[in-house]
């Protein structure tokens, strides 16, 4: 039977010659990722055994450094769990601390054609590396952890097409923008990328496209493999790995193209992202208060550089803070020795260490009552980030960068060489 | 243990589409806090009565992707707080509805649900017969079968306890 790129992955973690949808597979995992909210009480239990600590990863990420004592008690239970199984790949605060989801691909954890799960909802950011990568919960990740195995329902994919460049200042946050304002949700589906123009997307790129499957309700997201990824793997890695490729005639619910050169800055206005989009003009000149760039979306150097361009020479608005945290300590190296971090603080903007922080209003910028922010993260539901009376817009780095310049919501076009605003 | 195939009859609570996970469980009480703070925060942004008036035994009852959004297991753990005894949706996001089965909170995907039941109406559940009745309008909709696999997680408590007689099975228990 003919299959998709999540079929033929699955089927060959559950050892069967096919799987389609409606299919319930059990299947072996070859990566296990924890981070430091695993650890707290409510959620850990005293793991007896594990599957094979080689297998697994923890990367301290959602809080740190510890902000709380709950925080730093669940780091204790973290590292005592880490030194007791002799986890070797363990990313504790320090020189390489960084935010789980961009380490999987930074340090060649996510290997294409394998199965990696983590209880984080935005796990899904692997699949830019052609890796079964999802979500499963707290408690569906200690059994992973424990028996090495997990359970997917096998469910029908939509297909897009990408074609053609991005223009200047356009980037793949707004790609998603359009395909949560155009298309909606992707609830029981999974989501596969290929096609031409992923030449021109780079894995980071990728990887904000695939975060943000989530946002999409999409099952699974994952992307074809290309010379792109194998050179980026081969500069990471010498573990083996199995890329996976679509069938010619793989069954797919839906085929989509996307013309990359005709996307444009698009905002999403507060409390959801899906069929609530407009282009960035539409919301032009709404003050805002806060602007923040991070996360496992938008954390990326390429996400640090386009701000840093747009930012250069300029200074944030009055009445307007601009907080900025990198993905992992070794992206903020990079941004040092590119002079991003400089030109940013130079700006006003506020540099912090690479966590989660402020997208899950965890901390680092939470917002307080009736404050407005735009946000280069994963999500703006009502209370993500703070007070649920806050409104949070979502826009891409470029947009961020430009509004928090402006103090008002602005097309990135007024500080870039970009061609007229749409 | 959860016993499924105990009927449950219980009052409405309806919610409309893509009630996130922030929603039951707010940025500021994840995984750190206690249940009362959990209960006295949930749905409240959608309902500011809810968790004063909710009862044990009452039901929930939402429309598409119930529980989308962060992983969080205190949203499933707010609904144990408020004593909710079973959630049904027209489709539940998938993270929330793997969370909901690990931790034995009974939870159904149930398309029509929303036209069958309106707010302050009493639901009867018999997972056995496969069937949730409105009392009042005496309508009916199919409550679909769970996988041998999942009843068994309900049967056990939740998945820690599978892990535990898994891991007993082979041997392997605590000091």
């Amino acid at each position: 039977m003919p299959m998709t790129i999540i079929e033929k992955i699955l089927a060959r973690a559950s050892g069967q010659k096919s799987v389609g949808p409606g299919d319930l597979v059990d299947v072996d995992v070859d990566t296990v990722v924890l981070f430091d909210s695993s650890f707290f009480p409510v959620d850990w239990r005293d793991v007896l055994k594990v599957f094979d600590p080689d297998k697994l990863v923890v990367a301290f990420d959602h809080r740190i450094p510890a902000p709380n004592r709950a925080c730093a008690e669940a780091q204790v239970t973290g590292r005592a769990f880490v030194k007791r199984f002799g986890i070797k790949r363990f990313h504790d605060v320090g020189y390489d601390q960084g935010i789980a989801h961009v380490i999987a691909a930074e340090r060649g954890y996510a290997l294409p054609g394998t199965v990696l799960v983590c209880q984080d909802s935005h796990t899904g950011s692997a699949g830019a590396l052609n890796c079964a990568a999802r979500g499963i919960g707290a408690p569906d990740m200690i059994y992973a952890a424990t028996t090495g195995k997990a359970w997917f329902e096998m469910c029908p994919t939509v297909r897009y097409d990408l074609r053609g460049t991005l223009k200047p200042g356009v980037v793949t946050k707004d790609v998603f923008l359009h395909l949560a304002g155009n298309y909606g949700d992707h609830t029981g589906t999974n989501i596969e990328f290929g096609g031409p123009g992923l030449t021109g997307l780079s894995i980071s790129a990728r990887r904000t496209i695939a975060t943000m499957g989530t946002e999409l309700n999409a099952e699974f997201s994952t992307f074809e493999p290309d010379d792109v990824l194998f050179d980026y793997m081969k500069a990471r890695t010498a573990a083996p790995f199995h890329p996976q490729y679509p069938d010619a005639d793989a069954k797919y619910l839906e085929r989509r193209t996307i013309d990359l050169g005709a996307m444009e800055p698009l905002v999403a206005l507060p409390d959801g992202v899906i069929r609530n989009t407009v282009p960035v003009n539409e919301a032009r000149g709404q003050h805002v208060d806060q602007a923040f760039i991070g996360s496992c979306a938008n954390g990326n150097l390429e996400d640090l550089a386009i701000a840093a361009a747009v930012v250069a020479g300029r200074r944030v608005a009055a009445g307007t803070r601009l907080i900025v945290t990198p993905g992992t300590q070794e992206i903020y190296r990079q941004a040092m020795k590119a002079g991003y971090v400089e030109t940013l603080m130079n700006a006003g903007a506020v540099v912090t260490n690479a966590t989660c922080g402020a997208c899950g209003g965890g901390h680092l910028g939470i917002l307080g009552s009736n404050e407005v922010c735009i946000t280069a993260s994963t999500r703006n539901y009502k209370g993500r980030m703070g007070d649920p009376s806050a409104r949070i817009y979502m826009a891409s780095p470029a947009t961020v960068a430009a509004s928090a310049i402006a103090g008002v919501i602005t097309h990135p076009g007024e500080f870039l060489a970009m061609g007229a605003p749409s | 243990m959860i016993d499924l195939h105990t009927t449950l009859r219980g009052r409405v609570w309806k919610f409309g589409d893509s009630v996130d996970s922030s929603q039951l469980s707010g940025g500021s009480h994840t995984s750190s806090d206690g249940g009362d703070n959990l209960k006295g925060t949930c749905l409240t942004s959608l309902r500011p009565e809810f968790s004063r008036e909710v009862q044990p035994g009452d039901v929930l009852v939402a429309g598409d992707n119930f529980g989308c959004g962060s992983a969080r297991t205190s949203a499933v753990h707010a609904l144990h707080a408020c004593g909710i005894a079973a959630v049904l949706a027209e489709s539940i996001s998938r993270i929330y509805l793997r969370n909901s089965i690990a931790l034995a909170l009974p939870i159904f995907v149930v398309p029509g649900i929303t036209k069958l039941a309106e707010d302050g109406d009493t639901l009867e559940i018999n997972y056995t017969d496969g069937v949730v009745r409105n009392t009042k309008s005496g309508n009916t909709l199919p409550v679909a079968r769970l996988p041998g696999s999942v009843e068994k997680i309900y049967q056990a408590g939740g998945i820690a306890q599978v892990i535990a007689s898994e891991l007993a099975a082979r041997g392997i228990v605590p000091d």
